[in-house]
């Protein structure tokens, strides 16, 4: 398998080196136009990989891997504060606190450059409606 | 060997000729492109194609070798980069990897019997390609950020660490259940504001896959060729700004593999 190499061109957007087989696969394995009329051969092994690969189950497994993840965090190492201060600080912050502070700077962050469009107002009521079906995601 | 053999001045309005293909021979086919531009295509030499041309219309397609019954990694390769050469001469239809004609007769007919639809469709394509685009969150950093900003997950985090597994279990399931519902919200928000730093340099958009664990966005973008060094600017830009929570991962450019249209063609 070709190991793939991460160009950081100065940068840090990813763009990974684009003949990379899990790109492949990934980008084109089942896209492009279906013509009926004709034979499709598939190749059953990458397929079944693949689909495992995308495959995120909301299930016990899933919630006992993010419970794990969330126990070993070492918070301590945050910013030097451990996290009865971080807490603290959030409590003293109220509703400006740190960590709604740390949403909306990235929402903040993710706005700047980004000025030849609507305003923010608009942004902010825009609903997903290329993307509905991350709605019902959120809902399940 | 196939024979190419395109010639610049013949006006492209018949099926080539085969050469020692034969004409009843299979045929891969990887992808529609204007008749125009398969003139005098020049393809990496590993990357042998033929186009039949039928009106303004060319099917690159190759010979399909006995081996093709089960295809790999090999074919899946060379399928994707005789799509790239394509694509990086102009506006190409991909066709689903492992399409198979019967004939060149087969392909003649599609071309013909398709035609207004792959011009179309052609047309949407001009001047554009593709990229995919993925937004990860930093697992740690995300996850640390929802301990502190979350009451009940901060308790629960508490009352698991120095408990046995057994008896944790149903605080360990709720706390993942509370990470899990956290990371989705957050998640559909900072999509959102992703999204609409990004909508406006695009042509057309799709979503490629849900968010799923730590991945929030999944996206095909089409983009002009002539906005894709702005986008790069300002995907760097939100790679740059956000990197401490989230990664920005850019494929591309490529075939437009995402905006070929949806349901089956003939």
């Amino acid at each position: 398998m070709t190991v793939q190499t991460h160009q950081r061109s100065g940068g840090y957007l990813e763009r990974p080196a684009p003949s990379g087989l899990a790109d492949v696969i990934d980008s084109i394995l089942d896209k492009g136009i279906v013509i009926d009329a004709y034979v499709r051969v598939s190749l059953v092994g990458i397929e079944l990989l693949t689909i495992d690969a995308r495959i995120v189950i909301a299930s016990v497994d899933t919630y006992l891997r993010f419970a794990e993840a969330t126990s070993r965090l070492d918070l301590y190492e945050k910013g030097g504060k451990d996290l009865g201060e971080m807490v603290h600080d959030l409590q003293r912050g109220g509703a400006a606190g740190k960590a709604q502070g740390a949403v909306e700077g990235v929402k903040r962050a993710l706005s700047r450059g980004h000025s030849d469009d609507d305003d923010d107002d608009e942004r902010e009521r825009r609903p997903a409606r290329k993307a509905p079906s991350r709605r019902r995601s959120e809902s399940d | 060997m196939p024979a190419r053999a395109p010639s610049r001045t013949s006006a492209p309005t018949e099926t080539r000729e085969t050469g020692e293909t034969g004409e009843t021979g299979a045929l891969i086919v990887f992808g529609v492109v204007p008749a125009a531009g398969a003139s005098g295509v020049e393809m990496p030499d590993d990357l042998r194609v033929t186009f039949v041309v039928s009106a303004d219309l060319a099917a690159a397609v190759a010979p399909a070798p006995p081996s093709y019954v089960r295809p790999g990694r090999a074919e899946l390769l060379h399928h994707h980069g005789v799509l790239d050469a394509l694509a990086a001469r102009g506006a190409t239809v991909p066709v689903r990897f492992g399409t198979i004609a019967p004939d060149r007769a087969g392909v003649v007919d599609f071309l013909s019997e398709q035609h207004d639809r792959l011009a179309a469709t052609l047309d949407a394509l001009t001047g554009r390609r593709q990229f995919n685009l993925r937004a990860t969150y930093v697992e740690d950093a995300v996850l640390a950020d929802l301990v502190v900003s979350d009451p009940e997950i901060r308790a629960l985090r508490e009352r698991t660490r120095d408990v046995s597994e057994d008896a944790s279990y149903p605080d360990r399931i709720r706390l993942g259940e509370l990470v899990a519902r956290g990371l989705a919200a957050r998640g559909a928000r900072d999509a959102d504001v992703l999204l609409g730093s990004v909508e406006p340099l695009v042509a057309d958009l799709r979503v490629r896959s849900e968010p799923a664990g730590t991945q929030l966005l999944d996206v095909a973008l089409l983009v002009d060729d002539a906005r894709t060094q702005h986008l790069l600017d300002r995907l760097e830009g939100l790679a740059e700004e956000n990197h401490e929570q989230i990664r920005l991962r850019l494929v591309g450019p490529m075939a437009a593999y995402d905006f070929a249209g949806d349901p089956p063609w003939a």
